[in-house]
């Protein structure tokens, strides 16, 4: 996969995840899309093994720096390195074991495995975000509802994957991704 | 096309062990991590800045109260920003009562500041929906300060607080935002507000609470009365800035009483705009503040 490609895409759905995603918000349940996981979905898809879990690293360190969690007094805020990035590697390995049984080629595929990367990603950040809560007096949350709306975003992301897939999947060649996956070790693909 | 070749499956693994330690341990001992926000919000927010302004295209923040034609809403937005500074002088005329008392017995208070109003724009929100943030495009090199500014819109609409700052890049939280969390309900995000009962020449307390639809919810005084829907609330609450004092936070909603204490009055504050889907703030920073 090309490096380029990637880090323009990157910065493009990571432009619309922090600038388009709160105007698409259905009203004020904070279900809204992840544009980002959609990208995530479709590396996954494509790449190989330890592309993708590089790649989905990469976007999970970059999205846990793009947001700071309000603390209980709501005077400040905290970042959170981890969080994110962890969700994202095992969304990512989600991707990977699903991709084998479906057709990759497919948009309906896209939009299944961003609706899989979504809610592996979510519930791995909200059972961090949980476990911190209990000896960390900066984070409070709450996990059951906050697991709803990512359940409900998760599906969403699904439904802006079917918009967006055609257009990834006609810049498919430009991402520059082998035609067969190379079994090597380790980074069985 | 080329090819990455990073495929070191024990530099991966540490990484992510160092991933693990990082998002388990304490916020205070990841502090340092903060460090790499600025840039990165800094190599975003030109394109994020761009989609959000579509997005506002589409779902603007619309006034509930201000009028649509333009040089009407200038009016009034100027009738309640004069407004606002009335009330503002009121209680600091009643604060330098009160140091007048206090230097006759010998002590001395925190003054008020002259306020300097930066507009800045919205380049986008949080990546994460549940945070609630919006980041404005202003920081530190404009003499934005966190928890010392506030953000409004429409002239004195509140929208937040700022409780991050970057060099070019702030975070604001609105006070829509609900805080989550068990510790949450005991103590955080409770805003003291005060109603003005026109004609009257009364004013009563309120706190409030925001909620989870865009509103804010709480008691009034319990000898309050006269207090109906359309009134408006103001700020007034010794953990905010001095120049957020007497800003709106918005319309009376509802009123009602308590569910667990029927005796106790319960109203539903809801702010003049939607305030997630704003597109440019005014950061109202303080000229000098003090430590």
């Amino acid at each position: 996969m090309s490096c380029l490609v990637f880090l323009l895409a990157a910065w493009v759905f990571f432009g619309l995840e922090l600038g388009l995603k709160g105007g698409l918000e259905l009203g004020r349940a904070g279900v809204a899309p992840s544009f980002v996981i959609v990208l995530l979905a479709f590396i996954g898809a494509s790449a190989p093994r330890m592309t993708v879990y590089w790649a989905c690293l990469a976007l999970g360190i970059v999205m846990d720096l793009t947001h700071a969690r309000p603390t209980p007094s709501g005077e400040s805020a905290v970042v959170l390195i981890g969080p994110y990035a962890l969700g994202f590697v095992i969304a990512g390995y989600a991707v990977l074991t699903v991709r084998t049984l479906v057709i990759r080629q497919n948009l309906l595929t896209l939009a299944f495995l961003s609706v899989v990367a979504a809610l592996m990603a979510g519930v791995i950040v909200i059972a961090i975000a949980a476990v911190r809560s209990w000896y960390d007096p900066l984070i409070g949350i709450d996990a059951g509802g906050e697991l709803l709306e990512r359940m409900g975003s998760a599906v969403y992301t699904g439904f802006v994957a079917l918009v967006l897939g055609p257009l990834l999947m006609w810049m498919k060649p430009v991402f520059g991704f082998p035609q067969a996956n190379r079994r090597t070790g380790w980074a069985r693909g | 096309m080329s090819r990455a070749r990073i495929s070191q499956p024990r530099v991966f693994i540490a990484l992510l062990a160092l991933m693990a330690v990082l998002a388990l341990a304490p916020a205070r001992v990841t502090r340092w991590a903060e460090w790499f926000q600025a840039p990165t919000q800094f190599v975003i927010a030109p394109i994020s800045h761009t989609f959000s302004f579509v997005s506002g295209v589409f779902r603007p923040a619309r006034s509930r109260t201000l009028p649509d034609d333009p040089a009407l809403a200038d009016l009034q937005i100027e009738r309640d920003v004069l407004q606002s500074e009335l009330f503002r002088a009121e209680g600091r005329i009643a604060d330098l009562e009160r140091l007048v008392d206090e230097l006759q017995q010998g002590l001395s208070a925190h003054r008020g500041s002259p306020i300097i109003p930066i507009e800045a724009s919205v380049v986008g929100r949080s990546s994460d929906p549940s945070d609630g943030l919006l980041l404005v495009r202003a920081g530190s090199d404009r003499g934005v300060e966190k928890r010392e500014t506030v953000a409004v819109v429409n002239g004195v609409q509140i929208v937040g607080r700022v409780v991050k700052v970057g060099p070019s890049i702030s975070e604001v939280l609105p006070i829509t935002h609900s805080p989550r969390g068990r510790k949450s309900e005991q103590d955080g995000g409770w805003i003291g507000g005060v109603i003005h009962v026109e004609g009257l020449d009364r004013s009563w307390s309120c706190q409030l609470r925001a909620t989870r639809d865009g509103r804010l919810r709480g008691d009034v005084h319990q000898d309050a009365e006269n207090i109906e829907v359309g009134q408006i609330v103001r700020l007034r609450d010794p953990n905010w800035p001095d120049s957020a004092q007497m800003l709106v936070l918005g319309r009376i909603e509802r009123v009602g009483s308590k569910k667990d204490a029927p005796l106790r009055m319960e109203i539903d504050v809801v702010p003049d705009v939607d305030l997630a889907r704003v597109r440019r703030v005014v950061l109202r920073v303080a000229d000098e503040v003090d430590g």
